[in-house]
């Protein structure tokens, strides 16, 4: 089975909200093959459903000033922050040919990850009570997932080479005693994003069984 | 019989789900296929669609952690049936278990004075209806100022802020700029509506094998046909233009010539069971397609409703996804542009298999019987894609549509 690959560099939250949006209807009747975005974000705060507005540390003036954005939205988990330096992931997947197991594609996601990062010589691990990826207690790769009939929508963020000093802005995932790490901040040094990219679509394509093929551009009808 | 909405098993888990949010009140009405519940189990949000259509009877409140199997809501068939629901106190298959808010963080015994109290952070403050306006908007929170008690933000700050998105034009004025011997006028980014109208078109030409067939059609009959349904307008209850008498001749056709009607994906040919037409619409910032549903289903009074209501949402920017994906054909009118007698070639909206374009009518000189009349002529143009058909099989379509539009009695009955 395929699956078309975009990277789309540096995009605003909610430009890749509406295009997610867009391909999930796409996906859902059939039009299109799995697709998966690759992207980094502007640094950008989003609260999930679930989410507190407590767990966002800074007021709304000092968020302005340091050029942070804030969103709320319709997917699982709490707060998470976003910025350049981590590859943000959102694969748009049918379940229906995958067992419609939601329990399974997150743990799929998860692999991949682990995977990606033991070929940096990082072991990470997974918290079976809390989805995401982990390395020695501290937050490596956030996951946060919306499932609507039965294709996935958002996905993950690994941190690269993030600054993780803004990390402070939030309660991360809604506990104030979490903290995050990256793969830059582990190795002590810093690695490029293509190199960790190549790595992660290697093992998506092994752990979710898909060849991937590279999108030239964004595909997709003209949309509002 | 009333229908049971039971909490899912969503794969191989059998931990409890948290329920999120009905999409539907109490006693509501709902319809098959849509949302009528969100579920949440560790970060993923699940969509849960009604059974059936009937009306709404929620047993299981907002927040509540539920087990797999549990029977949450009832969907009553009629109001009749859902009036003795809500009075009958249905046994519960498992009891739910409510999961308790997470304790707050404990207060130091000695309390703080208050001069420390109020070095508080300031919090955003939002409502609940502003929340979920700008969660639906995607609005950007750090962008608005509330206008509420103490900076609050409220629902009129979101409304605001959706307008001003939807107004927003993107140029930059760059002073004096020169790329290569030529000075700068403006710069306009390639972004939003204009990028994507970019890429698609770019795709489009790359991937598919694209020909156009060009000709034109005496449309004396068409004109004739549509001045006496014009003039049947409050009848009707409609005014037909000739965009809608295009739509309702080609879905005539592509029954008959079903490859027309097609995808190729993934290396094979869907040919679609659906005749859904697309009818190219412009706008102020490019151009969208929204598309007529099952056109070959519905009459010519229900197509011309149905595109000048979704032309209408086109330009006020309302059109929903649904209303802009699962075309399977393409019409793009440029007569109604204006500029008089010409051929253009038009591309084809992927993953469709052809498109075709109209131009003005026009009166032309032109031979029958060998005498020399005028007529009123449109030209046409019929671009394809050659990995799903030939040539030959776009001639014949352009050939019957034609036909049917010089001799349009069979349209009529």
């Amino acid at each position: 089975m395929l699956c078309t690959v975009y990277h789309l560099g540096l995009i605003a939250y909610s430009d890749a909200y509406h295009l997610q949006r867009q391909l999930l209807c796409q996906r859902v009747n059939n039009e299109i093959t799995d697709t998966l975005l690759l992207l980094e974000h502007p640094p950008t705060i989003t609260i999930g459903k679930s989410g507190k507005l407590e767990n966002v540390l800074a007021s709304q003036a000092q968020l302005a000033e340091a050029g942070v954005s804030l969103f709320f939205v319709d997917r699982g988990g709490d707060v998470t922050y976003h910025c350049p330096g981590q590859l943000v992931a959102y694969p748009i997947i049918d379940l229906r040919q995958r067992g419609r197991d939601v329990h399974q594609y997150l743990r799929e996601l998860e692999e991949v990850i682990i995977r990606t990062l033991n070929d940096f010589s990082i072991d990470a691990c997974r918290d079976r009570s809390h989805a995401g990826v982990w390395v020695k207690g501290r937050e490596i790769a956030a996951i946060g997932l919306r499932v609507s009939k039965w294709v996935s929508m958002h996905g993950f963020a690994l941190n690269v080479n993030t600054d993780l000093e803004q990390f402070s802005l939030i309660n991360l995932c809604g506990f104030s005693d979490r903290k995050a790490t990256s793969i830059s901040a582990l190795l002590s040094q810093d690695v490029s994003m293509e190199a960790v990219t190549e790595k992660l679509l290697a093992h998506f394509s092994e752990v979710f069984d898909l060849q991937m093929e590279c999108g030239s551009g964004i595909l997709m009808r003209s949309w509002v | 019989m009333a229908v049971q909405i039971l909490m899912p098993k969503l794969g191989m888990s059998t931990a409890p789900l948290t329920l999120v949010e009905w999409k539907a009140k109490e006693g509501a009405p709902v319809e098959k296929g849509n949302v009528v519940l969100v579920v949440e189990t560790e970060k993923i949000r699940h969509d849960i669609e009604a059974e059936v259509s009937g009306f709404l009877h929620i047993l299981v409140k907002e927040g509540q952690e539920v087990p797999i199997g549990t029977v949450v809501g009832v969907i009553a068939k009629t109001k009749e049936e859902l009036a003795v629901v809500q009075k009958e106190k249905l046994k519960e298959a498992v009891a739910a278990k409510v999961k308790e808010a997470p304790p707050e963080e404990a207060v130091p015994a000695e309390a703080a004075p208050p001069a420390a109290e109020a070095k508080a952070r300031e919090r955003i403050l939002i409502s609940p209806v502003a929340r979920k306006l700008a969660e639906e908007h995607m609005i950007d929170i750090t962008k608005i100022t509330g206008t509420g008690p103490g900076g609050r933000i409220v629902r009129e700050d979101i409304e605001k802020a959706v307008e001003v998105k939807k107004v927003e034009v993107e140029k930059k004025e760059v002073a004096p700029e020169v790329y290569q011997g030529r000075r700068v006028k403006s710069t306009i980014s390639l972004k939003g509506m204009r990028k994507v109208i970019a890429e698609h078109m770019h795709r489009s030409l790359s991937v598919s094998a694209q020909l156009t067939v060009m000709g034109e059609i005496d449309m004396t009959e068409m004109v004739k046909l549509r001045q006496s349904l014009v003039s049947q307008e409050e009848a009707l209850g409609t005014r037909i233009t000739y965009t809608d008498l295009f739509v309702f001749v080609a879905a005539k056709l592509l029954r008959e010539y079903p490859i027309v009607n097609s995808s190729l994906i993934d290396n094979e040919i869907k040919v679609w069971e659906n005749i859904n037409i697309g009818v190219a619409t412009a706008l102020e910032e490019g151009l969208i397609v929204p598309v007529v549903k099952d056109a070959d289903k519905k009459s010519l009074v229900e197509i011309s409703k149905t595109v000048r209501s979704l032309v209408q949402k086109a330009r006020e920017g309302k059109l929903t996804p649904d209303e802009i994906t699962g075309g399977t054909f393409t019409i793009t009118n440029l007569g109604a542009l204006g500029g008089g007698y010409r051929f253009e070639t038009v591309i084809i909206n992927q993953p469709e298999s052809a498109i075709l374009g109209t131009g003005g009518i026009t009166d032309r000189a032109v031979v029958r019987d060998g005498q020399i009349v005028i007529r009123p002529i449109m030209t046409y143009y019929f671009t394809y894609d050659h990995r799903v058909f030939t040539g030959a099989v776009a001639a014949q379509f352009m050939a019957s549509a034609t036909q049917l539009m010089e001799n349009p009695s069979p349209l009529l009955s």
